[in-house]
Parts: C-alpha cells; structure tokens; sequence
C-alpha cells in the first residue's frame, strides 16, 4: 500500500521548536504523517521523541511553529478533539488505586465512541483480569492495560511511545497485530516511538529519525528502502581507500580488506555508475537493501558529524 | 458531556478514591469535636473556645495531618504539573479538574470542620450571633489551610514531597518568625502584619491554583519560579493572627442601647511624655461602659508607626468609661505615647494618627444598696448577700484613711468570655490584636462608689449622667472572696479624712451585668 502525504495529513509540523528553559530539545522540525499510516518515530535516548508526542497530544504547549493534529493546532486542543485520539506512554501513570472494569468504566463516558465489546474483546486477547488491581499489575499487564484503554475508543490517531516495553515476544506479536489490523482495517493513523528497530521494521509505512536536535529524515519506508543500501567491499590486501569518500555514504569501516559502508542515496544504477568506478579492482562489491537498523545506525552516526544531516536528508 | 456532567463525572471517580479517607477523617474530627466540647462548656476567662482550639492535643496534630493527606491524595491523582500523569491525555478540560479538585479538596475540608464548630457550638450557651460569626472564621481559616495543601500538592511529586514541603514551609516560617527579624528587623515584622491580610492571602492562594492549572502555556521553568516565589511569600506572610486558635467571634448584632459610640481623642503632654485621653458620648442611663484593653497603633507622619497597650491593664478588671458630664464621658486609662522632645527615645511627631483596634461592652447597671461609711456596716440582699465594710487605720485624731468593702458571695462562674489574640474580628475580617488578657470575668459584678449622704435618700442619683466625681471600684474579682479598700482620691481632705466627711458619704454598692459588645475600629487623627 502507497501512503502519500498531503496537506490534510493527520499530523502536520512545521518548523517546531521546543525548549525547557534553555535547554533546546529540538529545533525547526518539520514533517507529516499520512492518514491511515504507520509511522515509526527513531531516534536516540534524549533526542526528544517523548517531547514531540507529548507536544502532538496536547500536553506540552509551549512550543514555537506549528504542529497541527487533525487540523487543530495543538497548543489550542480541545476536549473533543483529545476523543478521537488515543495515547500510550511507558512512564504513562494510570491511576493505580483502580481496578481495570473500574477505569474502562470511568473511560468510556468520556469517549462518544467507546466501544464495550471492543474493549472486552482486546481484555480476552490481552488476558487482563477486569478485577486486577493497575497498581499491582506486571510492567507487561500495565502497558496492555494502557493500551486497552487507548484501543478501546476506536481513535483516529494513536500516538505510542514505547509501547512494547516489558512485554514477552507473545503479547508483543498480538500487539503488533492489532496495530496492523487498527492501522489498515479501520484507517486509524499510528504514531509510534520504539527502541525495537526489528518490529518497527516490520510494522513501519513512515519512518522519521530525530536526533541533534532536528529531524534528520522523514519519508516512506519504500523509498528509504529504494535509498538507503549496505555495501560490501572486498578488496586487494594492497589497496589504499581513498582519502576522500562521498558525503552520502556513511557508517564506513574498514576491517583489513574488508569495507563497508551504508548509501544513502543508492539509485537504481547506483553499482555501475558509482561503485564499479570507484572499486575497479576489487576482488568482491555486494550491494543489498540495508536494515531498518543498519539505516538507524548509519544516520545516527552521521549525524553526530558536521554534514550528517545534509548528507541523509530526503 | 457537560462541563457539569464532566465534573460529576470525575468527581464520582474521586469519591471512590478517597472515601476511606473521608471515613478517617470523620472519625478523628469527631474526637477532636467531642474533646472541645467539655472546654467550651469549662471555659475560663483565657481559654479560647470552639473546635480546633485544643491546640496541644495529639488529636488536633492528628486532625491536621489527616486532612493534608486527603488534600495531597486528591490534588496528586490527577497532578497538573506532572505531564506523565494519564488524565493529561484524556478527553477532560483542565477548568473541569480544577473544579472538582476545589470542590472535593477543599470543599470537603471547609464542610466537615464548619460541621465539627456548628456541633461545638450547639453544645454550648454562646450567643446565636456569636456562633454564627465563628462559622465565619472556620470557614476563613480551614480554606487558607486547605488552599495553601494544594497549592504545595499541585507542584510536589508525590506525598513524601509534599510532606516534605509542608515541613520546609514550616521551618522556614520559623526561620523568619525568629532569626530573620533580628536581620530584616520591622521589614518582614510589617510584612507579617499588614503585607498580606488574611483575605489577600486567600485570594493569592487561589489565583495561583488557577494559573497552575490553566496557565499552561507559561513554560515550566517560568511555572516552577513563580510557585516557589508564591509560596514562599505566603509562607512568610501568613497572618498569625489568624492561627490564634479562636474561633468564636463577639456578637457582631448590637442591641438598640449599644449604637456605635463615637470616640474623641485628645493627647495630654506631661512631665514625662505624652499620656492620651479618649472620650466619647455617655452611655443611657443605667448603663456604662467598660474598655478591655486594646492595642492601639499610633501612625506617626513620618510612616513610622509602633504599637502601645494602655498601661496596667494586664489582669486588671476593664476600664470603665465613667461619666464625667451629662455628654460625654472619659475613659479613665492612660497610654503612654512617647517621650517628650530633647529626652531619649521615639519622638512622635505632631501629626499622629490613632488606630484604635479593640471592642466596648455596654453593660447594664442596677443599684444594690448603700452602706454608711463606718466601721462594721453590712449590708445582705437576698440575691446578693454582700457586704461588710470595715474602717481602718483609724489614726488618733479620730481620721480614716480609707474603708475596705469585703464581697463575702462568690463570684458567679463565667459563662463564657475568653480573649486572646485574634478574638475579635472587625469588617475586614482583621482580627483585633488583644493581647492576653481578660475581657470578662464573668457575665456580672459588683462595684461600689462614695456618694453624699445629702444626695442619696436613695442611690438613684448615682446612676444618672450627673457629674460623680468619686471613681468606681469593681467588686467582680476572680477570686470567691475579695475585697477592694476605697482610697481618699478625690477627697477634700488628703490623705485622712476626719469621721464628719465619712459620715457625710456612704458607699453605694452597684450590680453590673454584661449587655453586649461593640467592636470598635475606628481611625482618627490627634492634634496637640
């Protein structure tokens, strides 16, 4: 499936800017995310993930730019339009006083599209006890439990950071697809942050990488895949690298004879018009689709230096 | 859903949280009430009465520390300050939240301390009208507490930090209260006093409850600053007056013979300073005046200002104000107001304004009896059984220094009557800042004065607004027995009177009994 993004996108940011005090978190950031898509926030620990989805529910409104959700921008949020929006965070503190029938109970008037058996339906799967106490629940039962609770008002926009925190490979594949079914069954647009690069992999129709302060790419999982390759190069135990290598290919290491190296910015001829040329004699050069992951690894790297950013933007 | 529906809504859900709170709550406040009661009932001249007036007591510890964790439980589930906390990424209005926060937090508090005073009252024989004027101060005094718990709720992460917070505001409220003045002296003193009035204070805790929750777009740095420097500002300025543990207010109603008297003021330069003479309009007859002591602030042009109590009030009975001429009556107190230029000390300059911050008690007087002013006369009345007056110090011509009058009937017990800071409370809602000291002794009396025998077929004359130039002396003193011996003050003949000027007077005994109390504030400039 093909997920363009428009100027009706659910969410759409602008040069966002957001900082505690002096502090900058992020600065000019800019991107969308499409109806009905998947899009898979990267980026590393204190690179402001948490922040940005916190300013995109509503929560954090001292921003500067735009970021407008559902065509409201977030600083002006109302209640009825928080109804059409659900949000699961790992440090998310439902009140642990509770029982989970008692806080589906206190939810589902708050939300005109609550769905009873819906949330029955994702308790069976989740194997949440309705009587358990949230506060004695397991990290794993917690985070089901938020999630339910998001689920369970059908929203148009999920926005998840870190979902998968503390669940077992088991609970996290029903998780997965749920999501999967939310996002293409009923159009639902999800918003997800999570350090499990492998299952974003799978999940992702968009992914966006944040890091040193700006959002250093932002597109399709199909054209990163069509961009983005890792390359393997075998060479002569005489041969010199070059001095100088193009900005665009990143993450270079060099093992004795060995070089790899990430592209980011492989065209369909990109092995005959560049690499040939470049490693004529070469005893081996193997080009494949890189890794969720090894893209991850390649652009954080990257950016860290000077032209990182410019070398990998979209 | 309705904002109302939506307050309900989650009202409900508080409810459910804190309901054994409630329950705990109930139980201690009910101890605490039920502890009062017998001191309310027991109260002796000192003593504030009413609920939360045991301040030594661990129930009264206990009561304070229930209802702070109740506030913290209920402010702290649904924190504004904390972003991960799950109602911020609900479907709710922040105004809504609020609201059930004030409602549940401190409405719940407000109600049940308000209920504990209405049960203390009921049970004791105070005035409605001063009953009711204590709910008014409850209800002023509980919201402050319970306002402030929030505030410090709303900002602190959880119990243990708002505890903690608590206590800091404590400490540093102790901190100012001592070894600060000594360093910033009449700054944070004045401050203390009049920077911040108890309805200031109010207004400034529930401003800033608001901002906390409503205000979001002030960045957190900007929220975090300007709640610490609230705080602590409140902290600082918390009107102690209004912890004085009072809670019952003189009737504010007057009776038709006590309207407002209208006071004048004169200051009398002496030898050795300034000693200030208050008059105002005499009482109807069969009826007098008596002054409590009172602080009086003096307000010199220069803003400088400084307080004075009138001199040797303290366990006195109250000054009676005793009519001079059939218009106008003279408190008899004397305050000292300062030394008289080019001798050490303050200089008042000569534009002085008087504060004059405390009550008048209108009491009803009625004519017991008289008595010849010789050795051994007594008097009995029924409802009265009095008096026995002794000659002494018979000297050897034949004069008497003075005559003692002996009350032989114990005084009644007080029914009610306790001052202490705080007691009295005016429009605004200031409390007057009677010191320690006694407003009643009990709700009646005796005193007694010299009249002419050729005036007094009868003591009816003693009562009229006629010019009496012997002062009264009261009888009503604590003790069961006492006895008050009548000084040649405003005799003729000095120190000792020869038997003819005593055979020429007889010693008119007078019953007072209390009638009501008039707060007097009232503000106004000195000439001398």
């Amino acid at each position: 499936m093909t997920i363009e993004a428009g100027g009706n996108a659910p969410i759409n940011v602008r040069g966002l800017s957001f900082s505690y005090g002096r502090k900058t978190v992020f600065e000019n950031v800019s991107f969308q995310v499409p109806e009905g898509a998947l899009y898979a926030l990267l980026g590393p620990n204190g690179a402001g993930k948490t922040t940005l989805m916190q300013v995109l529910i509503g929560i954090l409104r001292t921003y500067r730019g735009h970021a407008v959700v559902n065509g409201r921008e977030c600083s002006m949020m109302r209640v009825q339009d928080r109804q059409r929006m659900g949000y699961v965070a790992e440090g998310l503190k439902l009140p642990a006083w509770m029982r989970l029938e008692q806080l589906e109970a206190y939810l589902a008037p708050l939300y005109p599209t609550w769905d009873r058996t819906h949330a029955t339906t994702l308790r069976e799967r989740f194997e949440l006890d309705p009587k358990a106490k949230i506060g004695k629940m397991s990290r794993g039962q917690y985070m089901k439990a938020a999630l339910l609770c998001a689920l369970a008002s059908r929203p148009k926009l999920l926005v998840l950071d870190e979902p998968f925190t503390g669940m077992d490979v088991g609970v996290k594949d029903e998780l997965v697809r749920g999501l999967l079914a939310a996002s293409s069954g009923e159009g639902c647009t999800i918003l997800l942050a999570s350090h499990d690069i492998g299952e974003l992999e799978l999940l992702a129709d968009w992914v966006g990488f944040l890091g040193e302060q700006s959002m250093q790419l932002s597109e399709s999982m199909d054209s990163l895949r069509g961009r983005f390759k890792q390359v393997d190069v075998v060479l002569p135990s005489s041969a010199k690298l070059v001095d100088s290598l193009p900005s665009t290919w990143l993450s270079v290491e060099q093992s004795g004879a060995h070089l790899k190296f990430v592209v980011s910015d492989a065209g369909a001829d990109f092995e005959q018009r560049v690499l040939r040329p470049q490693f004529l004699n070469a005893m081996r050069v193997e080009v494949r689709e890189a890794t969720l992951k090894e893209v991850f690894l390649a652009v954080q790297r990257s950016a860290k230096g000077s032209a990182g950013s410019m070398a990998v933007a979209s | 859903m309705t904002t109302w529906r939506e307050v309900i809504h989650i009202w409900r859900k508080d409810w459910e949280r804190t309901r054994w709170q409630f329950v705990l709550m109930c139980v201690v406040l009910g101890f605490t009430t039920a502890q009062a009661i017998p001191a309310v009932n027991a109260a002796t001249t000192r003593v504030p009465i009413g609920w939360d007036t045991e301040r030594e007591s661990g129930m009264q510890l206990l009561c304070g520390l229930v209802a702070l964790l109740f506030i913290a439980t209920v402010v702290q589930d649904d924190s504004p300050s904390d972003s991960r906390m799950f109602w911020r990424a609900q479907p709710v209005s922040s105004r809504s939240v609020l609201l059930v926060k004030l409602l549940h937090a401190s409405g719940v508090v407000v109600a049940l301390a308000v209920g504990a005073q209405m049960v203390t009252m009921a049970t004791s024989v105070l005035p409605v009208a001063s009953a009711l004027g204590s709910l008014g101060v409850t209800i002023y005094w509980v919201l402050s507490f319970a306002l402030f718990a929030m505030l410090v709720a709303s900002v602190t992460p959880g119990t243990q930090a708002f505890l903690l917070a608590i206590a800091s505001a404590g400490a540093l409220r102790l901190f100012f209260l001592s070894g600060a003045l000594d360093l910033l002296g009449a700054k944070v003193e004045a401050f203390q006093n009049v920077g911040l009035r108890a309805d200031l204070w109010i207004v400034a805790a529930a401003g800033c409850l608001v901002w906390v929750y409503l205000g979001r777009r002030a960045a957190r740095t900007v929220r975090i600053a300007v709640v610490a420097v609230v705080l602590t500002v409140l902290t600082i300025g918390w009107n102690s007056g209004q912890q004085i543990g009072v809670r019952f207010l003189s009737g504010q109603r007057q009776s038709p013979d006590a309207s407002q008297p209208k006071f004048r003021a004169s200051v009398i330069e002496r030898d050795s300073g300034y000693t200030l003479r208050l008059e105002t309009d005499a009482p109807p007859n069969g009826y007098r005046y008596a002054l409590p002591c009172s602080e009086i602030d003096l307000k010199f042009a220069d803003s400088s200002e400084y307080t004075i109590w009138p001199l040797g009030c303290y366990g006195s009975v109250p000054f009676a104000l005793r009519p001079d001429s059939a218009n106008s009556a003279v408190v008899s107190a004397v305050f000292y107001l300062g030394r008289r230029p080019g001798t050490p000390g303050r200089q008042p300059s000569r534009a002085v304004a008087l504060l004059f911050d405390g009550f008048l008690e209108l009491q009803s007087v009625e004519a017991v009896g008289e008595l010849p002013a010789h050795a051994g006369a007594v008097l009995l009345r029924n409802d009265a059984r009095l008096q026995t007056i002794v000659a002494d110090s018979l000297d050897p011509a034949g004069a008497l220094r003075s005559v003692t009058v002996y009350v032989l009937k114990p005084v009644e017990p007080a029914v009610y009557g306790r001052v202490d800071q705080g007691l009295l409370t005016h429009k605004s809602l200031q409390p007057s800042l009677v010191t320690s000291n006694t407003v009643r002794f009990s709700e009646s009396g005796f005193f007694f004065r010299a009249i002419e025998t050729a005036d007094t077929n009868s003591v009816a004359p003693a009562l009229s607004p006629r010019p009496i130039r012997t002062p009264a002396y009261s009888l009503a003193l604590p003790s069961p027995e006492s006895s008050r011996s009548f000084p040649l003050v405003y005799s003729p003949c000095g120190t000792w009177c020869p038997l003819e000027w005593w055979q020429q007077h007889k010693i008119a005994i007078f019953r007072w009994k209390h009638v009501s109390f008039t707060p007097v504030y009232a503000e106004f400039p000195v000439q001398r």
